[in-house]
């Protein structure tokens, strides 16, 4: 099932009812409905009676499609599937913590801006380079991150001695926006706000606890980085993956990790 | 009515309409196509805080500020009071 859900460029919190009868994955995604290649999230839960799914939109579109589905089964209209009912959807005010966040830094403020104007329309604009309006940031959007002809894994990069940040157009694009907006605010972080520009578990817990003032959604910054650590599975990326979990877990009962 | 019961009326208004507003029910409006209708649309429909940013032309120099770290993570020397 696929609904129309007028939004009007709003921050808000949509709630969606869900029921089954039996145990069904259930998928949800919400993405622009006018602009290509813009979702705000995508995500699945296996449903036994009712849930509510939370989704967070710090950003959204003048309207959005939400599409609900039984992953088994595949998007299909109303009537057709009886495996599960959408009971409601419900809009509600975002729940951001901007207290956490150094907005009297003025590059978190400029880098914000930037990033939630290229995240939002990454799926739609050319490669090239991009610049913030204060000239301190460039994005330099290529089709593929490659060395020596070799395309990398990383979806982004960040040049620490000049502050460029380069970013593969192949993988950003089939991203969510809080998937991209995570990436982007971990490589601002290793140069502008790590103590150690080289410490990655460092610049993963400045750029969330950005991201998660924001309102961004909890479930999109771990998928981003667990598909990222798939591409490396290695010991010091596991470990990132359990501190990233304890630090969102902590976010989320007020106990705000402070990085040692 | 006198005054005070005027001004606890006032207030359960106010109440009663915050209440009211902070959720909305969506009317469920099922729309056949599961694709963006991207046809008529335009950057520049954008409300400016999320219109593309900048895009330099192939070969217009970058011209970026050198980095400069504001916050004090970047000052080497701070007194430390642990």
């Amino acid at each position: 099932m696929t609904y129309n859900v007028p939004t009007r460029y709003e921050e808000m919190t949509l709630l969606l009812k869900v029921r089954t009868s039996s145990p069904e994955s259930i998928r949800i995604t919400v993405s622009d409905a006018h602009q290509p290649k813009t979702i705000f999230t995508d995500r699945y839960k296996t449903v036994e009676g009712e849930t509510i799914f939370f989704v967070r939109l710090p950003v959204s579109g003048q309207d959005v499609l939400v599409e609900v589905y039984n992953e088994d089964n595949g998007n299909l209209a109303s009537g057709q599937d009886n495996t599960f009912e959408v009971l409601s959807i419900t809009k509600e005010q975002l729940d951001k913590k901007l207290d956490v966040i150094d907005f009297a830094n003025p590059l978190v403020r400029s880098f914000v801006n930037f990033a939630t104007r290229f995240c939002y329309n990454a799926g739609s604009i050319p490669t090239g380079t991009y610049i913030s309006d204060d000239r301190n940031f460039v994005i330099k959007y290529f089709p593929i991150i490659e060395d020596s002809g070799e395309e990398q894994t990383t979806p982004a990069r960040i040049d620490i001695d000049n502050g460029v940040i380069e970013v593969s157009k192949r993988q950003f694009q089939d991203f969510t926006i809080p998937n991209r907006m995570a990436i982007l605010l971990h490589e601002f972080s290793h140069v502008y706000l790590n103590e150690d520009v080289d410490d990655e578990i460092e610049a993963d817990l400045n750029g969330l606890l950005i991201y998660l003032g924001l309102g961004y959604p909890r479930i999109e910054a771990f998928e981003v980085f667990g598909k990222t650590f798939m591409n490396a599975p290695t010991e010091q990326n596991k470990q990132r993956y359990d501190t990233i979990r304890k630090f969102i877990d902590d976010f989320e009962t007020h106990n705000t990790y402070v990085y040692e | 009515m006198t005054k005070q019961e005027a001004v606890y009326i006032g207030i359960g208004a106010f109440f009663l309409l915050v209440f009211l507003n902070s959720s909305k029910n969506v009317q469920l409006n099922e729309v056949a196509s599961k694709k963006p209708n991207t046809l008529s649309f335009d950057h520049n429909s954008l409300p400016s805080p999320l219109q593309p940013p900048k895009r330099l032309a192939e070969n217009e120099p970058t011209q970026q500020n050198p980095i400069r770290k504001t916050n004090l993570n970047g000052v080497r020397f701070m007194p430390r009071f642990e």
